[in-house]
């Protein structure tokens, strides 16, 4: 089954362009949800937010985070960060931004989950590095693993419009274990438990920026679990 | 937006690639390159599996047993005992059992926190190392408000100004935070906490045998006699103790448990001896009494090696009889005189005591009179009797540093308050603090909770939120406690599963034990071990400690100590995790030791031969630091120069164990033991009662009820009273009451119960906390504290729906801390914390 409106996009020469296109858009917002979750924004992150055109997109897509963004850089910051800690530290009411935690039966942090999130990454040859200070089920880290698969498939597209045609049917298997993989991996880790976190996020805060991006995450799951069940169907 | 569409994607997509542009999103936590393997064969679940087994040591509480980690997926699936170790044998309590829950508590503090509100607000910011060690260092501003850093305080010649408090910090963890970070550094402002856990009976035995911390023998004992411990448990040595006291019953060897509440070591014990609280001392008093009317005491041994003779014993305790110890603590004469008879005819026997007999204005001499007895008895650091603590001792080679550091004069109490505060006053540093003049600029505490442990809970929130008294505290813990959510700045400890030590504990084979603790799994999130981020200060601050991190002082603790070295040092440590001799016999009667005195000065007055040196008169005139320096031996009753009871580095006595105190009597208190009264218990009213506070063998005093599985068990306290107590008042079983002292009030619900003496009021720690996460304080989802999506926060059953009125009342699920009504107040000579006297009136609520 395919979706009759990715053939009417604009972009690129072939359908093998639009493909390597629509796997590096998603790639980039996986990317900019990863990046936001991750820590407290700095300074160089909230000026990116607060500029074109990422701040026009926002817009039209209807989130509702200009009203953030006003005033003095360190001061917006500043409260950003405050809005952060608050949210996903605590002491207060908080949500834990480990899956373990919302998804295991124990609900402690470095649970089965973790090591099943680990395991499945470390699977696809990628590797923890060395300085990275947190668990593997961080919602930043899942994302940003969905950034790297989707940024992957990309690069097999674009190789696919590209290479000598004897690769072709190489390249069409990597893809489709790409994808397929993506899909396991919205259906095993992130659907599982993501969509909830986001609902408790909503429901904790009225720091508008967070709530915003929470609904752009469960927006953008839901999308691609359409999408990538499409695509792997056919 | 409840939908985004693939054009959406698109246009998102591309506005953010100026993200990636940026370099600010490119690998934020995962290296390496995307490469699909066909299949999982190095992860797969049901075959590639690895299981590691990691011998270390436990933190739950101070006893440090040996453990053994699994871990799997490089998660800690498991905790065990670890089998090869005489002092545990393999067994653990529950406490280490649940040290997972620590580890992965989903509450614990995984980055530092800056403070942006009001103090105790909650309003935090989470921060990078960098910028947290740059506010320590260098000073900053927090919430508006400019303080300085340990560098300003050095520079400007008073590094005393920075007062490091710690609750627990044993073994190499100690010295390399004290003897070499802070020491270089140049504080001395260095406060425990042992004035409120057992200074008392430290002191007692610093006074007259010497060293501190004994060891009961109950392997080879046929006796014993039990004073206020829980021994069962909530020893400061329990899994060893525990196991080996419950041994012995096995083997027939009768308990007699003096205590005023049946404790579950008072349940298990040939008989329970119900008694008024603070009268122990009555009680030993009579028994050393009928001890000497029936010839049963060791004439060889008082008159080889304590201070007084057979008759001047006789004289002194001719009043001292069972029927006046009656009137005083409400024991039957009788009961006193058959149990006396039964301690004294069995020979090795052993006379044990804690913090029920301890804990109290005349805690000191409580325990003198018990040590007392155990002399008369002849049961002195003998097979089965009350030994000296054999612990292990570690060689370093890394040089102390030899700065010569000042400190505040705020760790011992108000001048005078105190004889001799040997393990200083912890419970008064908050007051010193609040009355000055000196006073800390920076305030740091490390795995220490002062407004929850110490007693008049709300004068210590009161004097943490006064930004002029308290200019800038930092905490370093695993989770935010009630105090670290008055802090400024609060640094993310790795907890003792994620850490290096060298460790040391006490074992009662009389062996010397030398283990390790080492890492079972890599700290989690940005959380290090403060062993570690010390090296980072003191470079921060220009100097160097001249080693790069713990692991690297165990290494060297393993390569250079005796034995272990030659067992293979810190390879053969990570291995087996622990190393003794195995041909080694149990110390025991280390005082009848004869000495070689070539070269020794024999001072005539008391005995003592010592190391003179120039400039000094006599040993006498020595301070104590230094008299336990200079000893050699003591002449004793024999004529013969023996190791006697040398006198530790506190305070200056002689080699024999004294049950005369100079020292005592020096400062206008009893030389022998004698009996005390307690102030405010003689002035009692009819309707007053004395409140008692115990620990379960579930939680460790104030840090163990963020283990999910410990607070499931354990979680409230009620006030138990007799019968007695509860009728007249109109109070039943399960009702509310209010407990009023002089320093506030809480409410609470009763357990109406005759498993208490008539007259007191007993009321467990561990419970009523109203932070320290969502377990501890029961406070979760939906509430206004915690996580909102564990999800057994809305399965479990402790404090499901339960209204909460704030922390000084009872709550379902939580129950009340019960220092909120207990004043800090010290026993007149060592200073230790009154946790068993504080007088109270009871009300239906």
């Amino acid at each position: 089954m395919t979706d009759r409106r990715s053939t009417s996009l604009p972009s690129g020469s072939g359908p093998e362009d639009q493909e390597s296109v629509r796997a590096l858009s998603r790639s980039h917002c996986y990317g900019l949800l990863a990046l936001v979750l991750r820590g407290p924004p700095t300074e160089q992150i909230v000026e990116q937010l607060r500029s074109p055109p990422l701040a026009e997109v926002l817009g039209e897509l209807g989130c509702d985070v200009a009203g953030n963004f006003a005033g003095e850089l360190g001061a917006v910051t500043q409260r950003l960060a405050e809005d952060y800690t608050r949210l996903f530290v605590g002491p207060g009411p908080h949500v834990s931004p480990y899956a373990s935690v919302n998804d295991d039966r124990e609900g402690q942090l470095w649970g089965e989950s973790t090591a099943r999130v680990k395991r499945f990454i470390e699977q696809t040859g990628l590797s923890f590095e060395g300085d990275w200070d947190s668990i593997p089920d961080h919602i930043a880290i899942e994302l940003e693993f969905m950034q790297r698969l989707t940024a992957h498939e990309a690069d097999l597209c674009a190789q696919r419009t590209g290479g000598p045609k004897s690769n072709q049917q190489e390249i069409d298997r990597q893809l489709h274990r790409c994808r397929q993989i993506q899909h396991q991996f919205l259906h095993e880790h992130l659907s599982r438990w993501v969509p909830q976190f986001c609902d408790h996020i909503l429901k904790l805060t009225n720091a508008s920026f967070y709530r915003e991006m929470a609904k752009l995450i469960q927006a953008l799951i839901a999308c691609d679990l359409q999408q990538t069940a499409a695509q792997e169907a056919s | 937006m409840s939908q985004i569409t693939r054009r959406d994607l698109l246009k998102l997509g591309a506005a953010s690639a100026g993200i990636a542009a940026t370099g600010l999103g490119a690998n934020m936590a995962l290296g390496g390159t995307v490469r699909l393997a066909e299949s999982g064969k190095d992860f797969s679940a049901e075959t590639g599996k690895e299981r590691q087994a990691i011998p270390s040591a436990c933190w739950q509480c101070v006893t440090r047993d040996g453990i053994i980690g699994f871990v799997e997926d490089g998660r800690l699936v498991k905790i065990e005992g670890n089998p090869e170790l005489p002092r545990t044998n393999g067994k653990l309590c529950a406490r280490g059992q649940a040290g997972t829950n620590i580890l992965y508590n989903p509450d614990r503090l995984l980055h530092p926190l800056k403070r942006v509100g009001k103090r105790g607000e909650g309003r935090w910011q989470q921060i990078s190392w960098d910028d947290a060690l740059g506010l320590l260092v260098d000073g900053g501003e927090i919430a508006g408000r400019k303080v300085k850093g340990l560098r300003a305080l050095r520079d400007e010649g008073h590094p005393e100004n920075f007062m490091f408090h710690y609750g627990r910090m044993k073994g190499s963890d100690g010295k390399i935070i004290k003897s070499h970070f802070l020491t270089a550094y140049g504080t001395k402002t260095i406060g425990n906490h042992t004035g409120i856990c057992e200074c008392t009976k430290w002191t007692a035995q610093e006074l007259t045998w010497g060293s501190h911390y004994d060891n009961w023998d109950f392997d080879n004992t046929r006796f014993i006699l039990n004073f206020g411990s829980n021994v069962l448990e909530c020893h400061t040595n329990h899994v060893p103790m525990a196991q080996r006291c419950i041994a012995a019953m096995g083997r027939g060897v009768e308990m007699y448990t003096f205590d005023v509440r049946l404790s579950n070591t008072a349940a298990k014990s040939t008989e329970w001896v119900p008694i008024k609280p603070g009268t122990d001392l009555a009680v030993v008093l009579a028994m050393c009494h009928v001890l000497m009317a029936n010839d049963l005491y060791d004439q060889p041994f008082i008159e080889t090696y304590t201070n007084v003779s057979v008759e001047e014993l006789k004289s002194h305790l001719a009043t001292y009889t069972p029927e006046w110890a009656e009137t005083i603590s409400g024991v039957p004469a009788e009961k006193i005189r058959s149990i006396a008879l039964a301690y004294g005819r069995a020979k090795p026997s052993v006379c044990i005591s804690y913090r029920g007999a301890v804990m109290h204005y005349n805690g000191v001499q409580t325990e003198r009179a018990i040590l007392m007895l155990e002399a008369i008895a002849g049961n002195i650091d003998c097979p089965g009797g009350r030994c000296r603590a054999v612990g292990a001792s570690w060689k370093f080679t890394f040089p102390t540093p030899k700065t010569k550091g000042k400190k505040l004069h705020i760790l011992d109490g108000h001048k005078g308050a105190y004889a001799y505060p040997t393990h200083h006053a912890s419970h008064q540093v908050f007051d010193m603090i609040r009355q000055g003049p000196e006073r800390p600029d920076i305030y740091m505490i490390y795995c220490y909770n002062p407004v929850y442990v110490n007693g008049d809970v709300q004068g210590n929130i009161d004097l943490m939120k006064d930004e002029e008294k308290m200019p800038f505290i930092v905490a370093c813990d695993v989770a935010l406690s009630e105090t670290a959510e008055l802090a400024d700045l609060v640094l993310p400890d790795a907890t003792y599963l994620e850490r290096w030590t060298c460790d040391d504990m006490v074992c009662p084979s009389q062996i010397k034990e030398f283990y390790i603790r080492q890492p079972m799994v890599k700290p989690l999130g940005s959380t290090r071990n403060f062993c570690d981020v010390v090296i980072d200060i003191a470079k921060r601050l220009g100097f160097d400690l001249g080693f790069e991190s713990a692991e690297e002082f165990v290494r060297n603790g393993c390569e250079n100590t005796p034995g272990v070295k030659e067992a293979g040092g810190f390879e053969y440590m990570k291995k087996h995790g622990a190393w003794y001799d195995r041909s080694a016999k149990p110390a025991y009667f280390s005082h009848a030791k004869a000495v070689d005195i070539t070269g020794a000065t024999l001072d005539e007055a008391t005995g003592v031969y010592y190391n003179q040196q120039p400039g000094d008169t006599d040993y006498s005139s020595l301070d104590g630091k230094h008299a336990a320096k200079q000893y050699v031996a003591q002449k004793c009753g024999d004529g013969e120069a023996h190791r006697g009871f040398p006198p530790d580095s506190h305070r200056w006595k002689t080699g024999m164990l004294e049950i005369r105190s100079k020292a005592l009597a020096d400062k206008g208190f009893d030389a022998i033991p004698a009996w005390m009264a307690i102030p405010e218990h003689e002035a009692m009213g009819s309707d007053d009662l004395i409140l008692t506070t115990y620990k379960v063998n579930v939680q460790t005093h104030s840090r163990s009820q963020n283990c999910k599985w410990l607070t499931e068990i354990y979680h409230e306290n009620p006030a138990w009273i007799h019968p007695q107590v509860a009728q007249p008042l109109g109070v039943e079983d399960g009702d509310m009451i209010t407990v009023t002292s002089s320093v506030g009030q809480i409410t609470t619900k009763a357990r109406v119960t005759e498993a208490i003496t008539p007259g007191v009021v007993a009321i467990s720690y561990h419970c009523g906390h109203w932070a320290w996460g969502g377990y501890a304080s029961s406070k979760s989802c939906g509430e206004n504290y915690g996580h909102a999506c564990e999800p057994d926060c809305h399965n479990k059953w402790w404090g499901k729906g339960a209204h909460d009125k704030g922390p000084k009342v009872w709550r379902d699920g939580r129950g009340v801390h019960v220092n909120w009504i207990v004043p800090n107040a010290g026993d007149p000579i060592g200073g230790g914390q009154r946790w068993m006297d504080t007088v109270v009136k009871v009300a239906k609520a």
